[in-house]
């Protein structure tokens, strides 16, 4: 495997699907995959990208299954970079339309049009309604794994956090009965965004999608972490939960959202937990991971504010 | 005891302030920010040396009460225990209360203002 992805696989995907590629094959790293491999292709008047696995680590998630459901989304009309091909690319990847706009958290506060927030909530209305077929079964109840995960994360940190403690405990006896399901972004928040001045251009990073309850991404996208500052702003910075709601078309049951909102600031917090827990174990030796990790008391805060809410 | 000059709180400090005021205004955009993400380390480092001990302090008095029989060693650890082994669900409220004042202490080092 090369750390650069091969330029001939590439145009020939391409040209089996058949995108307008031409002779010629420009490939570059995009800056902002954090996670993920990103590389911009320009050929002729086409614009595409590559997201695959890195060459130098054991992929946690599956591309072919984010294939898949950006797919699912594509067809429901929620606003995604046009899917194109999954396949191998020195490392499982797929290839998609280069969106235009800015994505970076800060620069998209500055960009963002009125309006923005109504646009999210349309795309996650017809997030709602997507095709779930081919995206494997759901699990019989969302809350209860979503608890799970957050267990795990504190487990696998190993700190004494007994806020989160307190925070699993009220989860595990407030946890809402199971729902319909529906297809979760996983990530949704500002920073997963591409807007351009004409608003909500794509929803992007579906690294951490599943079925589940659709309530999970309006809670993370309303979680403080991400405003940024913007608290007057509880839609991801951007605007009000009215114009969310209004863009979604119906109103949520604000129970199960507060139970969505808690279990969101703890598994930030379990996150953020875990960063200093990963730098011991050498698994990371980035800076701002490990700085990050002292954010769990901004988690532990916000969240026990919204049980005693 | 005496120690020699400048101590552990001061050379932070120091190294603290030089990476944010000297350093980083000269630097390209994706260094600054690294470097004002390690004065950001060295700031929390810098109100753990000075809070560390009398925030332990507070901890322990405020948890004791609620851990009659615990190891008194490491109480934090115990009560995260206790609570997650549903001692305490019966007054998650009272425990939630003590709490508040255990993540103010927390956010006191590590991000003061917040709240």
């Amino acid at each position: 495997m090369s750390d650069t992805p091969d330029v001939g696989v590439i145009r020939s995907a391409l040209a089996d699907a058949g995108e307008p590629v031409a002779a010629e094959l420009d490939l570059r790293p995009m800056p902002g995959g954090a996670s993920r491999d990103l590389w911009l292709i320009a050929s002729g008047e086409g614009r595409w990208v590559l997201r695959r696995d890195p060459v130098d680590e054991v992929a946690l998630s599956s591309r072919e299954a984010e294939f898949a459901v950006q797919c699912a989304a594509h067809n429901a009309g929620v606003p995604v970079p046009h899917p194109i091909v999954f396949g191998d690319f020195g490392t499982p990847g797929m290839l998609m339309g280069y969106v235009e706009g800015e994505a970076i958290p800060r620069r998209v506060l500055r960009a963002a049009p009125a309006g923005v927030v109504r646009q999210i909530g349309a795309a996650l209305r017809a997030l709602h309604d997507a095709d779930l077929s081919g995206l494997g079964e759901a699990p019989d109840d969302p809350c209860a794994a979503a608890i799970g995960a957050v267990r795990d994360e504190l487990n696998a940190a190993g700190d004494a956090l007994p806020a989160l403690e307190l925070g699993l405990r009220w989860l595990i006896r407030s946890k809402p009965p199971p729902t319909t399901a529906g297809i979760v972004h996983g990530d949704l928040r500002l920073g997963n965004f591409i807007v351009g001045d004409d608003g909500l251009r794509a929803i992007i990073d579906w690294e951490f999608w599943h079925l589940g309850d659709p309530v999970e991404d309006l809670a993370w996208l309303c979680a403080r972490p991400w405003r940024f500052g913007h608290d007057d702003k509880p839609a991801a910075g951007l605007g009000s939960f009215d114009e969310l709601l209004d863009g979604l078309g119906a109103d949520v049951d604000r129970a199960r959202l507060r139970w969505w909102d808690v279990i969101s600031q703890a598994k930030w917090g379990a996150y953020c937990a875990r960063q200093a827990t990963l730098r011991r174990e050498g698994a990371h030796a980035s800076l701002e991971r490990t700085v990050l990790a002292r954010r769990v008391a901004e988690a532990e805060w916000d969240m026990l504010e919204l049980i005693d809410a | 005891m005496s120690r020699d000059r400048p101590d552990a709180r001061e050379l932070v400090d120091a190294v603290a302030a030089w990476l944010a005021d000297d350093l980083a205004p000269d630097l390209e955009a994706g260094p600054r920010f690294q470097a004002m993400v390690a004065a950001q380390g060295l700031a929390i480092a810098s109100r753990e040396l000075t809070l560390a001990d009398e925030h332990a302090a507070l901890d322990a008095a405020a948890f004791a009460p609620l851990l009659p029989c615990a190891d008194r060693d490491d109480v934090r650890r115990a009560l995260a225990e206790a609570i997650a082994a549903g001692d305490h669900d019966d007054d998650l409220a009272a425990i939630a209360a003590v709490l508040r004042e255990h993540v103010r202490r927390k956010l006191a080092i590590a991000r003061p203002g917040y709240g």
